[in-house]
């Protein structure tokens, strides 16, 4: 069975790759939370019930390894790294269309959010999941996951629209089509 | 679903219960600052925020992390992106800590930073017949290990970071060490029953500079720390009540 349990955990490699990325922005940081989650799973196998979603566990794994390491960072006093956070805006000021949205946007703008909001955004809107599986993941009512997201999504938007163009000048986003 | 903002966001998404449409429409037609908050959610709807990450997706994952997921426990070291496996001795010393401190076995397995803090305690610790030595003992071994006759030794300062019980309850600390020419040492410490402070683990000096988030040997003594601790480290109201207090526990 753990051998199974093996399988299909490097299987999930590349989505607990992706939801690490999104929630850390760093490639090597990344891959040492998911090489990090796995063997925690593997060690706690035992706590996983069979016929369960082994990814929505996989993410909660990971997830709070992660929130535990930002926690004990701000403990410390450690500076964020902001240099990500910077540079976003789009060379011309002009508002983010669709096809703007870069890696690189989208991780700086994500560095900007709290750990926590940062978790909800990475779940529901780009591993995809419902605000009910988001809220099971998290281990938080479904009502927090929603003013969660729905502040985190308001502080985006603000973020990925604000064109160098002075205040007055500055357009409301475009409705999507 | 509690407020309209919520639910405009949850239309955005495609998920609101059809029931709750056409009330939401009708506040929409009353509020512009509702529709400013659902055009707000626009810009992160669908798959806008997920298509930048597909390449990451369809990234092959790298061997060394598929063969610690395959091979995990059996030769996680192996596994890990060091070069060098972690000699015998340290293994030894791996035990050693999980013996003397309950700490599970998958947070000591995590790569090449934690190979040089395990060899550091080995500095330290191996071959002392009477327990492991303290603050004092480390970095006067340090100074003595280096420091020419007539000259002051480079140690500079004890700067405490963190503060924390470990599963045994017994108060523990991670603390830096500065030394002169920008050097720097990481280690953690705790606490006996009779008082002494005595080195868990610690890494060997080395310079001080810009650095990525997560790598080098200081990450090693994070993860043991958060490996170790119980709960959360001590604030620092309630570290400074703990000092005061002597470290009595309560």
């Amino acid at each position: 069975m753990r051998d199974e349990i093996r399988e299909r955990m490097v299987a999930l490699l590349p989505r607990l790759r992706r939801f690490a990325f999104s929630l850390t922005g760093n490639a090597e940081q990344s891959d040492d939370l998911v090489q990090d989650a796995c063997l925690r799973a593997l060690a706690r196998i035992d706590q996983w019930q069979p016929g369960t979603r082994l990814d929505s566990w996989m993410y909660r794994i990971a997830q709070n390894i992660w929130l535990d390491r930002v926690r004990a960072a701000k403990v410390r006093g450690e500076v964020v790294d902001i240099e990500a956070a910077e540079g976003i805006v789009g060379s011309d000021g002009r508002v983010v269309t669709e096809s703007e949205l870069t890696l690189q946007t989208v991780a700086a703008a994500l560095a900007r959010l709290s750990a926590e909001q940062r978790a909800v955004v990475a779940l529901v809107c780009i591993e995809g999941t419902s605000y009910k599986e988001a809220a099971e993941i998290t281990g938080v009512p479904i009502g927090t996951v929603m003013s969660r997201l729905a502040r985190a999504r308001r502080a985006l938007a603000a973020v990925l629209n604000q064109p160098q163009l002075p205040p007055n000048a500055r357009l409301a986003a475009k409705t999507g089509s | 679903m509690t407020t309209a903002g919520e639910k405009a966001m949850a239309l955005v998404d495609g998920r609101l219960a059809p029931a709750e449409v056409p009330q939401l429409v009708q506040e929409l037609a009353r509020s512009p600052a509702l529709v400013a908050e659902l055009q707000a959610y626009l810009t992160t709807a669908g798959r806008r925020m997920a298509e930048p990450f597909e390449a990451k997706l369809s990234e092959p994952a790298p061997a060394w992390l598929v063969d610690a997921v395959m091979r995990s426990r059996a030769a996680p070291e192996a596994a890990s992106r060091s070069e060098q496996p972690l000699a015998r001795g340290v293994r030894g010393l791996l035990g050693w800590l999980q013996r003397r401190y309950p700490v599970p076995a998958w947070s000591l397995a995590t790569g090449p930073a934690l190979a040089a803090v395990l060899v550091a305690l080995g500095m330290w610790l191996a071959p002392a017949p009477s327990g492991h030595p303290s603050i004092a003992d480390a970095s006067l071994g340090l100074a003595l290990e280096r420091t020419e006759s007539g000259k002051d030794a480079p140690l500079i300062a004890l700067r405490p970071v963190l503060t924390f019980k470990n599963k045994t309850t017994a108060w523990c600390r991670q603390y830096e060490l500065r030394y002169a020419a920008k050097q720097a040492s990481h280690g953690l410490a705790c606490r006996s029953q009779g008082g002494r402070w005595e080195v868990v683990a610690a890494t060997p000096p080395a310079a001080v500079g810009p650095r990525p988030a997560g790598s080098g040997p200081r990450q090693a003594i994070d993860d043991l720390v958060t490996a170790m601790m119980i709960d959360q480290p001590l604030s620092r109201s309630d570290e400074a009540a703990t000092i005061g207090k002597g470290w009595s526990h309560l």
